[in-house]
């Protein structure tokens, strides 16, 4: 089966993996240097550190809780300065030897700053931004909010939230009933699917399954119609698990931020893998 | 000393054997068959009753230590005789209990070890598969069910509600008291918090004290929140594991429950196996996830690194394997085995290993038996010095028959030293009759140098080396070669290669009274002689045949001796067929090499001397005579004191050699000849070269048997054809050594003919007529020899020497007392 968009519809440019201090980057890093490979364009990393942790160090009675048996007890300027530059470091020479073995033009930079302020001005040199998802805290299935992930919920550019080793090939797109963005978010599935054609899920919250398949009919045979009740995360996680999909799409930038659930939730917490396709010009 | 030629003597009271006495033969018309194939198998017991006896006997006590030593030559038939008593008393026996290693779930290090009825083994060995396949199936669909899954889902979201709920409960205290909570590369930070972001410092030092310890406070009290939930965490971790596995355990055992009570209704009767089945049900409860693994391992057989676990290196699936080391389903009796290379891990078993990543390891289902696992219940046939042979075999095998259990132990084990990974698994009863077969050396030598012998090898069963020649034991023996035609798909035997080959017997024995025990000798000429009927294409084997046969087994062993003829005939080791000497005479000895013997004559010569009556032994004084060939010499001492030395002082010195011998010299079998040389020198009586001798000789003078007669009288009447018989060359022997007599044919013939003699003889003096045709002489009643005799000669000489020497010391003291002081 054909696909009912075209490759224009989800063009991409330069591919941007964000990385930082604290999220276990190595999955994301790999993801976005495949994407880079198979679109054949440039991939740029960025390091962000983020300034409210040198705040935070630099602060008089700021207390710490160290996770790992090998971290010092006290945590100054000094020590995040060092483990800074360390986790840079490693970035660094782990994208440069993942970028040369699927021969992909590579660059990279590390900037220091607020994450929000940060990715805003990466999401104009890029058209696909990449993040590591949120480690979990010591191991055990804990997670905190995340100023990088919550910054990708503002960005400009698509989002892509890589929380495990990549595999799209299951995804779940959640839409407005709007055929142009779900045609768009469609053709940005099949960019991480490599050539799957196969029917795609479908859902527009709040719509029942019937009215929605007669709004998207003219992609009926391209799409499996769901049903989702509400746009709050639970809805969406609940409605993955039960479809078995390892990516939810996100199409709707009224989805995002304003129930301030589903930013927090999906970008942060959930175990999908999100995808976040804006709107060129946006 | 003269050397003339003496006619042939008439000789004094002792004259040649008759060529019938020299060969006795078998008749072939005393056989009542045509061929070999006519007659009735042997059970090749003929002659060996007392060896059979014993057998019997250690066969039926099944007591501690009555264990069998078969003690016999090699040849004798003790293997056919063990294995067809042994194989006749198994067969009514009844099979042994299989036996198996399983694994031990709670030590892996120590397998278990499972004794089955037989046949049950190999029941529970399949069941055992058949349970892990039905289980491959039948677990991961129990936990796929809707109702497993939701389960287990419901405990991991109240694990992570409760972790999240605690955490976020610490978060929003932290947010209510403008703080915040990040996460650094190491850990979690507290910050005070302006409009959602951090406070820069220069903010925060601009507050007044009061907000700044406020502030401070609040950190601190979430700090310990903070602290308090993160230490929660491992243990509500470990609650919901156990949670986890309770409800894991409890599906498994709903999956596998009513499989397993299946399996221990059908054991039941077997304690063992039902306690091991309730232990594998315990396992397969705690261990459900590799059946749960499908994919991966199922491409892996589950035997690869990633099924391997909790410190054991067997595979996931095959630890529930039975590893039936014995199987007797098909065993009609009891065992019997024999383990032809019984090194230490053959006997008792071993632990296999395998390399994995550059480490070797083993687990249960590499355990091997060994030949005592094999036997266990039955018999075991072992050569006893390919046992001793082995290191660390022989007392391992005490010690196992002493504990009454086999116990697997590797040679570090024994050594003490530390091995990196082994098993030990559980000691097997043991029930085992163990036969050893030896010779007699080793079985003297075990029982006078090993003092746990004798209390483990209680039975000795010996085999003679020779059978009395009679009607029976003939037909017997041509039985036997009849049995082991038909089992060797032999030609049969006509009744002359039967009469034939029982002849060779007793040449082999070496006594026409007897024949040899070693029918493995008489069965290399019997598949010899085949070779040469199938070439000549006849159909059954003939006279002619074994003749051949024999020749060319002679041809074939005989370079050496027909080296040393060579070497006698061109001179270069010299021995006098012809003429006379004082003090010289042939004797004869025999060597063996490889199996095969011949005589070869030595020059013996005697020297005489003034002296105190000592025989010097020149073998002995250059250390080449061993000490029963110097006890002879000795004794030929005290014959010559007690002849001649009660009248008068023995005034001389004798000394003896073996000339042109440079190797050791052992035996008595040379004495009579030396006597006769050393009464040769003293009477001055010339003695016929053409005559030679063999025998041993006692104080009295009185001849007595030697061994390897035939082969001595053949081997100087070898030289002598060589040189030419004349007539009145031979042999003197013994006449004990008589009935020993089974010359060659060639001899036999020029007895026969009269150019060749064989005399036998009761007394040196006897001996001394053939040799040298002259009487040696009785003594009279005033204890003189009669005139003329040697004996009297002997006397004169010795009066002679002692008046010299009388006159020689009465001169010397005559000197010493006009000496000038």
């Amino acid at each position: 089966m054909l696909p009912a968009e075209a490759d224009t519809d989800f063009a991409i440019a330069r591919v941007v993996a964000v990385l930082d201090a604290v999220c276990q980057a190595t999955d994301a890093m790999t993801a976005a240097i495949d994407i880079a490979a198979r679109c054949n364009v440039e991939l740029a990393g960025l390091f962000i550190e983020d300034d409210s942790l040198f705040r935070m160090a630099s602060m008089p009675g700021a207390r710490h809780l160290t996770l790992t048996p090998t971290a010092r007890a006290s945590f100054g300027i000094d020590t995040l300065e060092t483990e800074m530059r360390s986790r840079a470091n490693l970035a660094v020479a782990a994208l440069g030897a993942a970028a040369a073995t699927k021969g992909v033009h590579w660059s990279f930079r590390s900037i220091r700053g607020m994450p929000g302020a940060l990715l805003r001005q990466a999401a104009r040199s890029g058209d696909l931004l990449v993040f590591p998802g949120a480690a979990p805290i010591g191991g055990w299935p804990l997670r905190l909010h995340s100023p990088l992930l919550r910054a990708a919920g503002v960005t400009a550019s698509s989002a892509l939230i890589v929380r495990r080793p990549a595999s799209f090939s299951r995804p779940l797109v959640v839409a407005s009933a709007d055929p142009d963005r779900v045609r768009r978010a469609l053709a940005a599935a099949r960019r991480l699917r490599a050539g799957d054609h196969d029917a795609i899920d479908v859902a527009v919250p709040g719509l029942a399954r019937d009215v929605a398949a007669r709004t998207l009919a003219g992609l009926k045979d391209f799409i499996r119609v769901r049903e989702l009740r509400d746009a709050t995360s639970r809805s969406v996680i609940d409605l993955a698990k039960s479809l078995g999909s390892d990516l939810i799409v996100l199409t709707s930038e009224s989805l995002l931020g304003e129930e301030g659930d589903l930013s927090d939730e999906l970008l942060s917490k959930a175990d999908h893998q999100v995808l976040l396709v804006r709107q060129p010009g946006r | 000393m003269s050397t003339a030629i003496v006619p042939r003597p008439a000789t004094p009271g002792v004259g040649p054997l008759p060529h019938a006495a020299l060969y006795r033969r078998c008749d072939p018309s005393g056989l009542s068959f045509v061929t070999t194939a006519d007659l009735e198998s042997a059970d090749g017991t003929v002659g060996q009753e007392r060896a059979v006896d014993a057998i019997g006997m250690g066969l039926g006590l099944r007591r501690k230590g009555y264990n069998i030593f078969a003690v016999g030559s090699p040849g004798t038939g003790k293997k056919t005789i063990i294995d067809r008593l042994t194989r006749e008393r198994a067969r009514s026996e009844p099979a042994p209990a299989d036996r198996a290693y399983v694994n031990n779930f709670v030590d892996p290090d120590k397998p278990r070890a499972l004794a089955l009825p037989p046949g049950r083994g190999t029941i529970l060995r399949q069941d055992m598969r058949t349970l892990v396949d039905e289980l491959r199936t039948a677990l991961p669909a129990a936990f796929e069910s809707d109702d497993y899954r939701s389960r287990r889902q419901a405990i991991d979201n109240l694990f992570k509600q409760q972790q999240q709920e605690a955490f976020s409960k610490v978060e929003e205290r932290a947010k209510e008291r403008d703080i915040g909570i990040l996460r650094t590369p190491v850990g979690l930070g507290l910050a005070p918090l302006r409009n959602g972001e951090v406070m820069p410092k220069e903010d925060f030092e601009k507050l007044s004290e009061d907000e700044q310890k406020r502030i401070q406070d609040g950190m601190n009290e979430v700090h310990a929140e903070l602290e308090l939930v993160m230490q929660q965490g491992p243990k509500a971790e470990g609650e919901r594991r156990d949670k986890l596995r309770e409800l894991n355990e409890e599906v498994t055992r709903f999956a596998i429950g009513f499989r397993l009570e299946g399996l221990k209704q059908r054991y039941a009767d077997l304690p063992t196996v039902v306690d091991y089945l309730q232990t594998v049900e315990r396992d397969l409860a705690e261990n459900t996830e590799p059946f749960l693994m499908q994919g991966e391992a199922n491409q892996e057989g589950m035997t690869g690194p990633s099924a391997r676990r909790r410190g054991s290196h067997v595979g996931h699936f095959d630890r529930y394997q039975v590893n039936l080391i014995v199987d007797h389903a098909d065993r009609p009796g009891a065992p019997v085995v024999e383990e032809d290379h019984p090194t230490l891990q053959n006997l008792i078993g071993r632990v296999e290993y395998r390399s994995e990543y550059g480490s070797l390891v083993t687990d249960f289902t590499m355990i091997k038996p060994g030949a005592l696992h094999e036997a266990n219940g039955g018999y075991l046939v072992l050569d006893a010095r390919r046992v001793l042979l082995q290191p660390f075999a022989w007392e391992e095998l005490k010690r196992t028959l002493r504990a009454g259990e086999v116990q697997i132990r590797s040679v570090p084990d024994l050594l003490g030293m530390a091995s990196a990974m082994t098993l030990q698994p559980e000691a097997i009863p043991l029930s085992v009759k163990v036969i050893l077969t030896g010779d007699h050396h080793l079985y003297y030598l075990l029982a006078s140098l090993d003092p746990d012998f004798r209390e483990m090898f209680k039975i000795a069963a010996d085999f003679n080396d020779d059978l009395p020649r009679d009607a029976t034991t003939e037909r017997s023996f041509a039985q036997l070669l009849g049995s082991i035609a038909r089992g060797e798909s032999l030609r049969p035997l006509d009744r002359d290669a039967v009469a034939r080959l029982i002849e060779q017997g007793a040449r082999l024995a070496g006594d026409a009274e007897k024949m040899t025990a070693q029918v493995e000798v008489i069965a290399d000429l019997m598949r010899e002689a085949d070779h040469l009927a199938e070439t000549a294409g006849r159909e059954a084997i003939g006279l002619s045949e074994i003749n051949q046969a024999i020749e060319l087994q002679i041809r074939r062993a005989s370079r050496l001796r027909e080296r040393l003829q060579e070497e006698i005939h061109r001179g270069t080791i010299l021995i006098d067929t012809k003429g006379v000497r004082v003090g010289q005479v042939n004797g004869l000895s025999v060597l063996q090499l490889a199996g095969f013997m011949f005589g070869r004559p030595s020059r013996i010569s005697a020297r005489i001397r003034l002296g105190k009556g000592e025989v010097v032994d020149i073998e002995r004084e250059v250390e080449l005579g061993g000490p029963i060939h110097s006890k002879g010499v000795m004794i030929l001492a005290g014959f010559l004191g007690g002849r001649f030395g009660r009248e008068r002082p023995l005034a001389l010195s004798v000394s003896l050699v073996f000339e042109q011998s440079y190797g050791g010299v052992e035996g008595d079998s040379a004495s009579m000849g030396e006597l006769c040389a050393i009464l040769s020198a003293m009477a001055d009586q010339p003695i016929r070269q053409g005559i030679a001798i063999t025998g041993s000789v006692n104080q009295n003078g009185d001849a007595q048997a030697i061994g390897g007669v035939n082969e001595k009288i053949e081997g100087f009447f070898d030289v002598c054809r060589d040189a030419g018989l004349d007539g009145h060359q031979g042999v003197i022997i013994p006449a004990s050594n008589v009935k020993h007599l089974m010359l060659r044919a060639d001899v036999v013939k020029a007895v026969e003919e009269g150019r060749f003699n064989v005399f036998a003889v009761s007394s040196v003096d006897q001996a001394m007529a053939v040799l040298t045709g002259v009487e040696a002489g009785a003594s009279d009643e005033t204890g003189h020899f009669p005139n003329g005799s040697i004996n009297r000669r002997i006397e004169t000489q010795l009066d002679a020497m002692a008046d010299r020497v009388r006159r020689f010391n009465a001169r010397e003291q005559a000197e010493a007392g006009h000496a000038p002081r």
